[in-house]
């Protein structure tokens, strides 16, 4: 299960696992509720996360959209270096930020 | 609403209206001091979106805030110097700063007032992305015209020099890559053994958002520079030939195009070419850990075992090279015992740039066993690989 901390409009998640077809749906939901409750900056820690694949890729900036949407934003944190890698390549993080810390 | 609050808002109304005054005279002072900007002018300009945020806030209008916030952002990029105030960047300026008078003009109506397109120019202005209206640079759009890129001119040249070819790859994340069970990076990785990525954008709009059901599309377009050739790079990626686009036309159009596209054949000289090993090359050097050496005009490449798994882009390279200062390139192949397809693929379009050039690419031998039967089993018939025995 994902951890969730929250501060005012900005909410911390951290799914723990790997972003894939199987556990998309699931992020997918929690995600869509939190902004459905005001949640307005989203910090995704990556920690401990090694694939993301396709579907990964789509919930990912999916999340972007539906809070810009809104006026708020998503950023990522500790990506692994395969990750932060195939974001930078793919030019995604001219979207959102995404870090290694 | 009670009075109280009402004077609140009358005097946001007033005090906004007063900020936004001098706000285009202003801007164009901007952007006529370019780089040598004074940074109380863009405090100037910065104020205004600050506290218009700030008490639109405070009084539930949204989105009157929510589009001060990003244009506080962006000035705050140009203060810091990481954005420059060219004309591009304060030409959205202006246009937000127009939004932002016409919200507070209509405040009443500003919540269902959609500046998402706005906000999403905007927010599109970040450190690096601005070019200054000097630099040459091509605009380079899909098939269908959507603008998709601009590179500079010089990127461009140097990626087609050495006979490489520019296309754009267009991917479906979902039905090209997770569909086909592959992952975005592998994909990724794929491409950068074989060619250069340029440049590439996943086109997010068509995404949607959480609530629209992200899977069903994600398109993914990558400029991609490689010699590997129309025919070939359909089936080394998997993909339908009418997702790859090469850009020759457009960069014609722009008048890049260089001579080996306009040219007609070149003769391909005939009279075998002799080589006495016995003696010393005349000139011997490691070219991305191929060891190649040359006897005049011919060279001769060594392919030894570990250098041609996952070593594509190495080979093509080297490959390059040699094309350059050689009249007649000799592989040697005698090391080969494992390959894979994108190794053939480099060989194959290799021989034809070299063909092209009234060079020659041959093997020095007849190859090992095991690149014809590996060959074989890839499906590529024996005249695409002939130039080989």
């Amino acid at each position: 299960m994902a951890e969730i901390t929250k501060d005012g409009e900005k909410v911390f998640v951290r799914p723990g696992r790997d972003i894939t077809a199987s556990t998309v749906e699931e992020l997918q939901r929690k995600l869509t509720s939190l902004i459905d409750g005001g949640a307005r900056d989203v910090v995704l820690n990556l920690t401990e996360i090694e694939m993301i694949d396709s579907l990964g890729l789509g919930l990912l900036v999916a999340t972007h959209n539906s809070l810009s949407e809104v006026g708020g934003g998503l950023s990522l944190t500790n990506v692994s270096k395969d990750i932060f890698g195939l974001l930078t390549t793919m030019r995604l993080n001219k979207h959102f930020p995404v870090s290694g810390e | 609403m009670s009075s109280e609050d009402d004077e609140l808002l009358k005097s946001f109304l007033e005090e906004s209206r007063e900020h936004l005054e001098n706000i285009e005279a202003d801007l164009m002072d901007l952007e006529e001091a370019g780089e040598g900007f004074d940074g109380e002018l863009v405090n100037k300009i910065f104020r205004p979106a600050h506290s218009i945020k700030g008490s639109a806030g405070f009084l539930g209008l949204v989105t009157i805030s929510k589009l001060a916030h990003t244009l506080e952002n962006v000035l705050h990029m140009i203060r810091e110097r990481q954005v420059l105030p060219v004309p591009d960047v304060v030409n959205l300026l202006l246009r937000g700063y127009d939004l932002l008078a016409s919200l507070i003009d209509n405040h009443n109506e500003s919540e269902n007032i959609d500046i998402s397109q706005t906000v999403a120019e905007l927010t599109n202005i970040f450190p690096g992305n601005t070019k200054e209206s000097s630099e040459k640079t091509v605009d380079i759009d899909s098939p269908g015209g959507i603008s998709l890129f601009e590179e500079d001119e010089l990127s461009i040249e140097q990626a087609r020099r050495g006979g490489k070819f520019i296309y754009i790859v267009e991917y479906d994340l979902i039905h090209d890559v997770h569909e086909k069970e592959k992952t975005p990076l592998d994909v990724i990785t794929e491409m950068q053994k074989t060619g250069l990525i340029l440049n590439c954008k996943v086109d997010i709009s068509t995404v949607g958002t959480l609530k629209d059901g992200f899977s069903k599309k994600i398109p993914f377009y990558v400029l991609f520079a490689t010699i590997i050739d129309p025919d070939v790079i359909s089936a080394l990626f998997q993909l339908e030939q009418s997702r790859i686009h090469s850009i020759e036309k457009q960069i014609k159009d722009v008048g890049l195009a260089g001579e080996e596209t306009s040219s007609g054949p070149v003769p391909v000289r005939t009279e075998p070419v002799t080589l006495d090993l016995s003696r010393e090359p005349d000139w011997l050097e490691e070219v991305k850990g191929f060891a190649v050496r040359g006897y005049g005009g011919v060279g001769v490449l060594a392919l030894n075992p570990d250098a041609v798994v996952d070593n594509a882009r190495d080979l093509q390279s080297a490959l390059l090279f040699s094309l350059e200062k050689f009249e007649c390139l000799k592989l040697d192949m005698s090391g080969v015992e494992e390959m894979d397809l994108s190794f053939l693929q480099v060989l194959r379009s290799a021989h034809k740039t070299f063909e092209s050039r009234g060079k020659i690419l041959e093997s020095m031998a007849a190859p090992p066993e095991t690149v014809s039967r590996f060959a074989t089993s890839m499906g590529l018939r024996e005249e695409a690989m002939g130039f080989l025995s």
